[in-house]
């Protein structure tokens, strides 16, 4: 399967749910003209075109990108270019964000001018700079991430008594503008990279969590800017909501301004890793080659995309929500939950995530699992948002306070990988497709609810889809802790296997020996070999099982594993491979085996000899096509 | 039984859980699976820059019988005889398990195996350079396995080791055809400077899914 049908299939799995309940809806309980519907379809086609292209980019620049400057970041010989490369990133990446400047200019009218668009954009930014920069020194100095957060959310916590419910919300909504299609996918890259630079055994848990420290910028700068500037209140009414007619001409119109946007907000991230490579990484030229494609491609998709979801859902979005709230008030909560569960699944990022995920951890999670729970969480969200705007006395920090203080208890009792993605899986969610669709269909219900107020309910829905996901995936991870914990006690029972040793042939060579050992034994295995006299190695990284099965719900868990392959001498072979068997404790503890491949021939040092050991037969010439065998 | 064989399966990315879960139905007392990423030679994808296709490898410790079986499944239930299904292969290997009778007759390096894999690891990047020069001499596919060495430590601000990472490059084919793949390998990536990189080739008993160019002479050079 090519990756362009990869990605192609794997959003048109997302999107249709979407599309087959909004026409539902349309076909069914609310009135919606056809130019309208016809709109929404074609930009839902849009829509999948747009974010399979942009998938693909992202894979093809953005990992590349995030790589090097976590190899850069990583290599640093000073602590203060650590912190002044990695605080330059998260500035850069989030300065160009076209929602947050839209949302800046909102705070700028709604308080009366006293804070100013462009300064709440920078504070913004420099908010995720700094902690882009702080989550960067965390990772590499291995300090614990559940204790970073917590305090993180402490002085969150805090500054959130001083600053009123309005400003509460428009905090979380500046971590969810920064936390966009482009930015959520870089800093994803750029912990990946840093995690696989620094290796050893938490190289799993160090892929996440990065996204979770960066939000937390936004929402600690608004919260200081309003307590510096004693701004407390806003007010304002939303805009008077009038849909675009026609079907072609508001594609037509959005398609050049959304291709701008896309660009200026790539822009700085680009031009920084050019310079960089001029000066200091010095890409090989294919590879750069297939970074200029990924930009392009990047680029490309997110403004189809964008295009397809301002002109298709934002008009469908308030509609709808208008529609329920005018005639079957009682349906928002139940509905709001179904959309969010949906929709939250065509969120670009929330693929990136996926796709880290199953590279991160070998597969060892299913991302299915992860989306599931994702899900629900977003589910709950609009769902309690509903509730919030029918019932005016149900405050922002019911849900907010407790729920977070929940997930930060639950994280130190949690699954270490689950923390990350708990805490990553909040800005994930709050990508695009929330920010026009979901909000927009909050909007269209709080509009036709008497005692709603548009802004304000509006600015909450993103402080909530923040935050149920982290709790919903955090619960997740301490479930699955203790379920893991029960099934290590059951697996040293039962690897107790036969046993047998195989003599070393005759002396012709060398034997690639490989050991299947569980995620971080690698380290110790190289040493006990290299002190047995084996010289260098190569590790994989995979997930495996070993006659133990471990379920969760109907989930297969494989346990993560390494494969290590040294070439060694097959005339020691034989003994390191008994003492590597001794020292890590296979049949217990280690959980692994070593296999011994002799090799037929390979260019070490003597290409005389390796080409000597494959002369060809002449007898043998052609391969049936098909099934090839042969006696063995 | 011991199993005395590595059954190797290269297929779509997604799939070798699946064909885990119905080895281990069939007596396969464990394996392991890592990601792999295959190339598709169109010069189109290719200049698109979306060549890449992703696949997954089934690495499975089997009995010779056990091995039989699997591959009349593969052929039979994966339709692997059916082309860009993937390829499967057997390595025959010595596990080594404590507190065993000895086994008077280890695996017998004479005997020419019908097959070989030819696993390369380069620093990474190289990989598909790697795969463009095996293609040049002959190779029909090839999957790139990322991978990474042993950590070293460096004059840097925090105390880390850094692991080099490496491509790992894995070729099946026939015996005869490998040879001018293993010698251009070593040649072009030049790999008899150190630290460049090594070449290994493997025995291979039995595969099911690689093809032949339809003209049986020609060798499918472009």
């Amino acid at each position: 399967m090519s990756l362009l049908r990869e990605k192609f299939s794997e959003v048109s799995r997302s999107l249709v749910p979407v599309v087959t309940l909004v026409l539902l809806l349309a076909l069914t309980l609310v009135e919606v003209e056809t130019d309208i519907l016809v709109r929404f379809i074609a930009g839902s086609a849009l829509l999948l075109v747009g974010l399979s292209i942009f998938l693909l980019g992202v894979d093809l620049a953005m990992n590349p990108i995030g790589e090097n400057m976590a190899t850069e970041l990583a290599t640093s010989k000073t602590a203060y270019k650590v912190a002044g490369l990695s605080f330059l990133l998260g500035f850069l990446v989030t300065v160009a964000e076209p929602d947050l400047l839209i949302l800046g200019n909102q705070v700028e009218a709604a308080s009366g001018k006293s804070i100013s668009a462009m300064m709440m954009v920078y504070m913004v930014s420099m908010g995720v700079g700094v902690m882009i920069s702080f989550g960067t020194f965390r990772l590499l100095s291995s300090r614990s991430y559940p204790v970073f957060m917590a305090l993180a959310y402490g002085v969150i916590f805090v500054l959130a008594i001083l600053v009123s419910e309005e400003f509460l919300a428009i905090a979380f909504d500046a971590s969810g503008a920064t936390t966009g299609a482009l930015t959520t996918p870089f800093v994803l890259a750029l912990t990946a990279g840093l995690s696989r630079i620094k290796g050893g055994k938490t190289a799993e848990e160090d892929s996440f969590g990065m996204v979770g420290v960066m939000s937390a910028g936004p929402i600690l700068a608004v919260m200081l800017m309003s307590i510096l500037t004693g701004q407390e209140h806003i007010q304002g009414e939303a805009e008077l909501f009038l849909p675009d007619t026609g079907v072609l001409g508001p594609i037509l119109h959005e398609l050049p301004k959304v291709f701008m946007e896309s660009l200026i907000a790539l822009l700085p991230l680009s031009a920084l890793f050019f310079i960089m490579n001029l000066a200091k990484f010095k890409v090989q030229k294919r590879e750069l080659g297939r970074i200029i494609k990924g930009l392009l491609y990047t680029l490309l998709g997110l403004a189809i995309f964008l295009t397809g979801v301002y002109s298709g859902f934002m008009d469908m979005g308030q509609i709808i929500g208008r529609g329920i709230a005018e005639h079957h008030n009682w349906l928002l909560p139940i509905l709001g939950f179904v959309m969010g569960m949906i929709v939250v699944l065509v969120e670009p990022a929330v693929h990136v995530l996926g796709q880290q995920i199953q590279d991160a951890t070998g597969g060892r999670i299913p991302v299915k699992l992860i989306r599931i729970t994702l899900s629900i969480g977003v589910g709950l969200a609009i769902a309690g948002s509903m509730l919030r705007i029918m019932i005016p006395e149900v405050k922002l920090w019911f849900f907010l306070l407790p729920g977070f203080a929940m997930a930060i208890l639950l994280s130190f009792f949690s699954d270490p990988v689950f923390v990350g993605i708990a805490y990553d899986a909040g800005g994930v969610a709050s990508g695009p497709m929330t920010a026009t669709f979901v909000l927009a269909f909050a909007q269209g219900a709080a509009a036709m609810t008497p005692g709603a107020n548009v802004l304000v309910d509006g600015f909450g829905v993103i402080a909530m889809v923040a935050m149920t996901p982290v709790l919903a995936i955090m619960i997740l991870g301490a479930v699955f802790q203790r379920k893991i914990l029960k099934g290590s006690k059951e697996e040293h029972a039962m690897l107790e296997e036969p046993a047998v040793t195989i003599q070393t042939g005759a002396a012709l060579g060398y034997d690639c020996m490989m050991a299947v050992l569980n995620r971080g034994l690698s380290q110790e295995a190289l040493d006990v070999a290299r002190d047995a006299g084996a010289g260098g190695a190569t590790i994989i990284h995979g997930r495996g099982s070993g006659g133990h099965d471990m379920k969760f719900l109907s989930f297969e868990m494989l346990k993560e594993k390494e494969i290590v392959v040294w070439l060694i001498d097959d005339r020691i072979s034989g003994t390191i491979a008994k003492t590597l068997h001794e020292k890590l404790d296979l049949g217990g503890e280690g959980g692994g085996k070593v296999f011994l491949v002799p090799a037929l021939a390979m260019g070490l040092k003597a290409p005389g000899k390796a080409a000597e050991m494959l002369r060809p037969e002449p007898a043998e010439g052609s391969v049936p096509p098909g099934e090839n065998s042969a006696p063995a | 039984m011991i199993p005395d064989a590595l059954f190797f399966a290269v297929v779509d990315r997604g799939k070798a859980g699946a064909l885990l879960h119905w080895a281990r139905e069939k007596g396969v007392a464990g394996g392991t699976i890592f990601a792999g990423e295959g190339t598709n030679p169109s010069p189109i994808l290719s200049f698109l820059g979306i060549s890449e296709v992703h696949k997954e490898v089934l690495m499975l410790g089997v009995t010779q019988d056990l091995s039989q079986q699997l591959f009349t499944a593969m052929k039979d239930e994966f339709r692997m005889d059916k082309r860009y299904k993937g390829i499967a292969f057997v390595v025959p290997f010595r596990q080594w398990l404590p507190d065993a009778p000895p086994k008077g007759e280890g695996y017998d390096r004479a005997k020419q195996p019908p097959f070989v894999c030819l696993i390369t690891i380069v620093d990474k990047g190289k990989g598909e350079l790697l795969m463009e020069v095996a293609r040049k001499a002959g190779a029909r596919g090839g999957t790139i396995v990322h991978a990474h060495g042993a950590g070293v430590p460096q004059d840097i601000y925090f105390p880390l080791l850094i692991e080099p990472q490496k491509d790992m490059v894995f070729i099946v084919d026939s015996r005869v055809r490998t040879q001018p793949i293993q010698d251009a390998i070593y040649r072009e990536m030049g790999l008899e400077e150190q630290n460049k990189g090594i070449v290994i080739a493997l025995p291979v008993l039995r595969t099911i899914g690689l093809y032949q160019p339809r003209s049986a002479g020609n060798r499918g050079r472009k």
